[in-house]
């Protein structure tokens, strides 16, 4: 038989979906076709047998649940959740602001930085601080001066320069100035 | 005049949470429904389906009336199904524990008859386990199909917009998966109870 039920009328047929004129035309092939006759009427048996499959229904705590879970959440949806139009200005604006406050105000030209000048440690724990002193009969050389010998390496690592300055707590001995 | 789905969704987008309590009552049993056949566990199908509702408030801000609220709806019940699924499957393979679940279908309260004797009961809970083995070894995009067709009763145009597919390509997708289960529950085909 050339006009055996295509896929779609079997669905069709089953599920009582076909218009007077298709239902007519497939009754009419299956009083005449006992292969689909017999398929449809499988069809239609698993149909039955599909449904004796129940499903557990839910439960009577599902509503209190549910309202529950509803309850936590926010009234407002987040920032992000706005319209991507929305967020785009938002992040557009935040970019401007962010990029204004890095710009503004202009770093002024040719000042120097501060220098910031620490007093020196003390040579020994828990000695009281040492004031730099020329000798008697030398010329006092400024205040500064002294203080910035303290900070001059090279003057430090020069033992000769260095004894022109009182910073020593006891004399040295020559015995030790030899081993120096 | 009865108020729409789409009416009532457009109420809970502009902040009316009654308008969602309506949707949910009238929704919750057909997504149990259709989630307990998808995982076969009635906790977590109800537990998945609070999931399902929740997305759809969260969502409320978004929604746009294009589709029919149903097909949204179970498009995102069958992505919560899916994933738990795949979440399931990862989980058994890394775990080794003995009381794993026997796969064995509940006998639900609602065709659980008071009158009906034990081996009733028995011979019915078999005939469920059997209807759903054949449904579960079916492809995922036929099991789908079969579910949204026989047991939800949804319109070819609104399963094919779930499913992602021409309604064309779901008939032969619904005509291949009852032609399976028309062969694998033969035995069943002439003892209906």
């Amino acid at each position: 038989m050339s006009d055996h039920l295509r896929e779609e009328d079997f669905i069709h047929y089953l599920d009582g979906r076909l218009n007077e004129a298709a239902r007519a035309r497939l009754d009419r092939h299956l009083a005449a076709c006992a292969d689909c006759r017999g398929r449809v009427d499988e069809l239609r048996g698993l149909m039955g047998v599909l449904g004796e499959w129940q499903a557990a229904a839910p439960s009577p705590r599902f509503d209190a649940a549910l309202r529950a879970r509803l309850a936590e959440e926010p009234a407002a949806a987040p920032w992000y959740a706005l319209r991507p139009a929305y967020a785009a200005a938002l992040v557009a604006a935040a970019a401007v602001l962010a990029l204004g406050v890095y710009l503004w105000p202009p770093t002024p030209p040719d000042v120097p930085a501060p220098v910031t000048q620490l007093p020196p440690p003390p040579l020994t724990p828990g000695a009281p601080p040492v004031v730099a002193t020329p000798r008697p009969g030398r010329p006092a050389a400024p205040a500064n001066d002294e203080l910035a010998a303290f900070n001059n390496p090279v003057l430090l690592e020069n033992y000769e320069l260095l004894e022109e300055f009182d910073v020593l707590f006891e004399p040295v001995t020559p015995e030790e100035k030899k081993s120096l | 005049m009865e108020t729409s789905d789409q009416e009532w969704m457009l109420r809970v987008r502009a902040g009316d949470r009654e308008a969602f309590n309506v949707l949910a009552a009238k929704y919750r049993t057909p997504v149990v429904h259709f989630l307990y056949r998808m995982v076969r566990e009635p906790a977590l199908a109800e537990e998945l389906a609070q999931e399902v509702f929740l997305r759809i408030y969260r969502a409320r801000k978004s929604y746009r009336p294009r589709a029919k609220f149903s097909t949204w709806l179970f498009r995102i019940a069958t992505n919560v199904a899916l994933n738990s699924l795949r979440d399931g499957r990862m989980r058994r393979t890394l775990e080794t524990s003995l009381d794993a679940d026997t796969g064995e279908t509940p006998v639900p309260l609602e065709s659980v008859d008071p009158k009906g004797n034990v081996e009733q009961r028995m011979l019915e809970a078999e005939r469920q386990d059997e209807i759903r083995r054949a449904i579960e070894a079916l492809p995922e995009k036929q099991r789908l199909a079969v579910l949204l067709h026989k047991y939800q009763e949804m319109d070819y145009d609104e399963i094919a917009d779930i499913l992602d597919c021409s309604e064309s390509a779901l008939k032969s997708l619904l005509f291949r998966a009852y032609e399976t289960l028309r062969i694998r529950l033969r035995p069943l085909l002439g003892a209906r109870i």
